[in-house]
């Protein structure tokens, strides 16, 4: 049955409506450049996406559904672009682009992956990621000719095309073993390796699609580049929005209950993931790329909740899907306040912060908190939940690792913060400081120490919405 | 007529009909270009070929034998393998062309349902020919042929596929003889009467498609000496030759099936129709040929990307919208 | 059985038609016969479809891959430096031969003996579907992804203006 109901899929109607009336700013020469009213459209996307929390139902003959979990990664991805967006309006390193293209391919994206949280049919998914990926594959090198954003790009798209064309290679497997790509059909049936091997590889290679997008080790080789080249704006939403299509698919994925031969291979790829990205981490000075490796680290921690599986292990992953996009794109907006020029901030960049920019100091400080993993920080919850989640399901090497590695990333972390706060500049600095980008930095800082503090509501509905998945 | 040796029927009628056709193909390339020379010679008003036989009518029997005679040159530098390899794919895919072309009631050589799309698949494997031949000649005119025979191909295949389309929008079928029995005898009950505007399109398309004047950009004798088949001399030459007249017959071919009736007529036996019709429109590429000056790219270009393409796409929508109703 | 061993020699003549194509395409020192290759293999496959009752797939993958998007390519690689001074025209070191070709055969053996030795049966004998039940399939349980390859396209056909011209702006 078709089944289309509009009152279901408000969020996406929202964006599209965006989406139509971007377009038609991009072909009007008039108005091209016009497009501070997006902050105020997009604030109103996250308030739809809020209103529609409770919605529940299926659409086009049940390949798309609208349940608990898609309708929380919605109102992530909705955040998400607003701050980017927000983040985004002042960019100087567009060069003759002009934003409405930009941010037509920025809410593009964006639509892909709310496409891509409902989505229930494999092809679906597919075709939405891409969606996703080719807007971002777009908007990356934009960046006033700069030839590392280009290389970038270009790596970026050339591997995710490849890691797509394996993800979907892995669909024809699924195909071959169950015979159907709905994933209410699929939820159904055996995903044991005795049974049913091709269909089990076949899952594993269409999640590696996935991976790809969330940078886990070994598919991680993309992120510093791009991070790096991109320019700020764009690097904070690449960084952040397509891991939480990622993880929502992989959540879903994971919810079929599949064998433990992919649970293992996913439990070794997190632990290399998380070592090699944390000591890597160590020896970079460039932020970006910092934050790139550390990344990939992340990656390895929300693995380990995907690994442990069950309702609570994977509301403990997306509670960190979460967390991980707050404490990005707040470590991010103090890297953009800084760069006023649109530079690459150095670690030195950050020295004498704590004369010149007190609010962003502390802001950068509790992001760096976060992302170790100390408390009061969303960050420790969240790791909280995951490692209680792969320790209740008895992978205890796997929770040791994870422990030493938080361990090993104090040192890098709160490097930044010695910067800030214990080094001085010769020349201070001057950081021209808005109303506006000092509220938001606040605001995305308690956003990070409430996620820290009060997550049991949050977390109770994910439980809710996962406990559903497994049915 | 029964098969010998036990060959199964199908695959009989199969391979007679590939014998006639490689007949029918031959001798057409005779009478075409035959006609070509005396249409140009009256459109200029002289007499044409008048030596071999009487009013010349031996002559193309002449240029067969000189071509078949003379040596095959690979120019210095050429990509050897390819260099003879693209006149083979020029020339292998006309028969595949002609197996769903229904010619009579019951004269086809193979009856399927998606007669229609074999046609336009294979009709563009043409263009990989003239690239492949263009860029292996290690020559600066015939590369210049080959990239303007893609840009020429890339832009009119898409109108004419929209154009076809709404002629099987409206038939609901992919197979000729459905949509020419679909048709009657006379003339205001064709698809032409119905559908002027795909028509119209269709035809300068097939006009670009197959290189013919005033779309003969790929090879422009003037200005790129012959474009992609410079180089090749002899039966080389002639196989891309016969290539391009195959590919006329089929186009219109093809227009006689979907937009003039196809073998409807009235009195005389369909496939005498079906020939004539050809014929005619055969005639109609020729006198465009002889009467209109090459376009200029850009202007060929434009033609197709700014104005036949969306009123394709509009031809189609109302098409769909009256079809529904 | 005689007409058994006719389609097996039917398959594996496709088969090899496939993997001659591929071989040229990979290890062809010519851009251009490399793309010959890779039509071969095109059109090998629009074969496989014809073999397996879908003449309608078999003929969309010689319209589109072998019309359309090698002629395309061919168009890019005429914007190339591809001749035999270029860089491309430079073999790989052998190191990186051994390697790549280990990388690539790796997951290939993996997954191909997966389908030897493990590969489920099949449930359905291949037979002809019609145009307009392919048709309703597309357009009924498949009408969300079918819809959304226009919106995909849209977007990749924008970008690649948008990139475009902000390279010519530069020069």
């Amino acid at each position: 049955m078709l089944n289309f109901t509009p009152s279901l899929i408000i969020p996406e109607l929202y964006m599209a409506l965006l989406l139509v009336a971007l377009f038609v700013q991009t072909v009007t020469d008039s108005i091209k450049d016009r497009t501070d009213w997006l902050a105020y459209a997009a604030l109103g996307g996250v308030v739809v996406a809020a209103l529609s929390m409770s919605q529940s139902g299926m659409m086009f003959y049940d390949s798309y559904q609208i349940d608990g979990l898609s309708q929380f990664f919605k109102l992530v991805i909705a955040l998400g672009l607003a701050i980017c967006v927000l983040n985004a309006l002042r960019n100087t390193t567009l060069g003759k682009t002009p934003r409405a293209d930009y941010f037509f391919f920025m809410f593009m994206s964006a639509f892909g992956l709310m496409l891509l949280s409902s989505t229930v049919e494999l092809f679906t998914i597919y075709i939405s990621l891409e969606l996703a990926s080719y807007s971002l594959y777009i908007l990356l090198p934009l960046r006033n000719e700069n030839p590392r954003a280009v290389e970038g790009a270009i790596k970026y798209a050339l591997f995710g095309a490849v890691a797509t064309a394996i993800g979907l290679f892995g669909v024809s497997y699924i195909i071959a073993g169950q015979h159907t790509t709905y994933i209410h059909e699929l939820a159904t049936m055996n995903w044991s390796f005795a049974e049913q091997p091709m269909a089990l590889i076949g899952l594993g290679l269409f999640a590696l699609a996935f991976l790809y997008k969330l940078a886990l080790f070994p598919f991680h080789f993309w992120a510093p580049d791009v991070y790096q080249g991109a320019s700020n704006e764009t690097a904070a939403f690449a960084a952040t929005l397509p891991k939480v299509g990622a993880i929502v698919v992989l959540v879903r994925l994971m919810g079929l209950d599949p064998g433990v031969e992919v649970k293992i291979v996913l439990a070794v790829f997190a632990t290399l993931s998380m070592t090699l990205g944390n000591i890597l981490a160590l020896r970079q000075t460039d932020l970006k790329r910092l934050l790139a490796y550390s990344s990939v680290a992340h990656a390895g921690f929300v693995v380990m909740g995907l690994v442990a599986g069950g309702a609570y292990g994977l509301a403990a992953a997306s509670y960190y899907a979460l967390v991980y996009v707050v404490m990005n794109l707040t470590i991010f907006w103090v890297i953009t306040r800084l760069a006023d020029d649109g530079r690459d901030i150095q670690l030195h960049d950050l020295k004498g912060m704590h004369h010149s920019t007190p609010l962003l100091a502390f802001v950068l400080a509790v992001a760096a908190f976060g992302l170790v993993g100390l408390p009061p920080t969303g960050g420790f919850t969240g790791k909280l939940f995951l490692l209680n989640a792969a320790w209740g399901e008895g992978f205890y090497l796997l929770v040791i690792i994870a422990a030493i590695n938080t361990a090993i990333a104090i040192f890098y972390y709160l490097n930044m913060v010695r910067h800030a706060y214990t080094m001085d500049q010769a020349t201070p600095s001057v950081v021209p400081s808005t109303v506006i980008g000092a509220s938001v930095a606040l605001a995305l800082a308690l956003g990070v120490l409430y996620l820290g503090l009060m997550p049991q509501g949050l977390f109770d509905l994910l439980l809710q919405a996962s406990g559903a998945l497994l049915l | 007529m029964n098969p010998p040796f036990g060959i199964p029927p199908e695959l009989f009628t199969i391979l007679l009909a590939l014998g006639l056709l490689a007949g029918f193909v031959g001798l057409n390339g005779l009478v075409l270009v035959y006609l070509e020379r005396k249409v140009a010679g009256h459109i200029q008003r002289r007499p044409g070929p008048f030596e071999v036989g009487p009013h010349g009518i031996l002559q193309p029997l002449a240029d067969a034998l000189k071509l078949v005679g003379k040596q095959l040159i690979t120019p210095r530098g050429a990509d050897k393998w390819l260099f003879w390899t693209a006149p083979i794919i020029s020339f292998a895919p006309v028969f595949v062309l002609f197996l769903p072309i229904p010619f009579g009631p019951v004269l086809t050589a193979m009856e399927m349902d998606l007669g229609l799309l074999l046609i336009l698949a294979f009709a563009g494997i043409n263009v990989l020919a003239l690239c492949l031949a263009g860029w292996s000649s290690e020559n600066k005119w015939s590369l210049l042929g080959a990239a303007r025979a893609v840009a020429q191909s890339v832009a009119y295949e898409i109108p004419l596929l929209l154009a076809v389309l709404a002629i099987a929008f409206q038939f609901g079928s992919l197979n000729l003889s459905t949509i020419v029995s679909g048709q009657g005898a006379w003339p205001w009950q064709w698809n032409i009467m119905v559908q002027p505007v795909a028509f119209f399109i269709y035809f300068v398309c097939a006009l670009a498609e197959t290189n013919r004047a005033p779309f003969d950009l790929p090879e422009a004798e003037s200005e790129l000496t012959a474009g992609f088949h410079t180089e090749y001399s002899g039966m080389g030459f002639g196989i891309f030759f016969l290539a391009e007249y195959a590919n006329m017959i089929v186009v219109c071919a093809v227009a006689t099936a979907l937009f003039l009736g196809g073998w409807n007529g009235p009195a005389a036996p369909g496939v005498w129709w079906f020939l004539v019709k050809v014929y005619l429109l055969l005639l109609v590429m020729m006198w465009f040929r002889w009467t209109y000056p090459r376009v200029r790219f850009d202007q060929l270009l434009n033609l197709s990307w700014k104005w036949l393409l969306p009123l394709a796409l509009i031809n189609l929508l109302v098409t769909l919208v009256l079809v529904k109703i | 059985m005689p007409s058994q061993s006719l389609a097996y020699a039917v398959l594996f003549g496709h088969v090899a038609f496939i993997v001659v194509g591929a071989l040229m395409t990979v290890l062809s020192q010519n851009l251009v016969r490399a793309l010959v290759g890779l039509i071969m293999t095109l059109f090998g496959v629009a074969g496989l479809f014809f073999l397996m009752s879908a003449p309608f797939i078999g003929l969309m993958q010689i319209l589109i891959y072998v019309g359309a998007v090698s002629i395309l390519i061919f168009f890019a690689i005429m914007l190339t430096q591809s001749w035999s001074s270029g860089d491309e025209a430079q073999g790989p070191s052998r190191k990186r031969a051994v390697l790549a070709s280990l990388t690539a055969l790796a997951p290939a053996l993996f997954l191909g003996l997966t389908i030897i030795f493990k590969s489920p049966p099949s449930l359905l004998v291949a037979e002809e579907t019609e145009v307009s039940a392919l048709g309703r399939f597309l357009l009924e349980p498949y009408i969300l992804p079918f819809e959304l390859i226009s919106l995909l396209l849209t977007v990749a056909m924008a970008g690649a203006v948008i990139l475009g011209f902000e390279r010519r702006k530069q020069r």
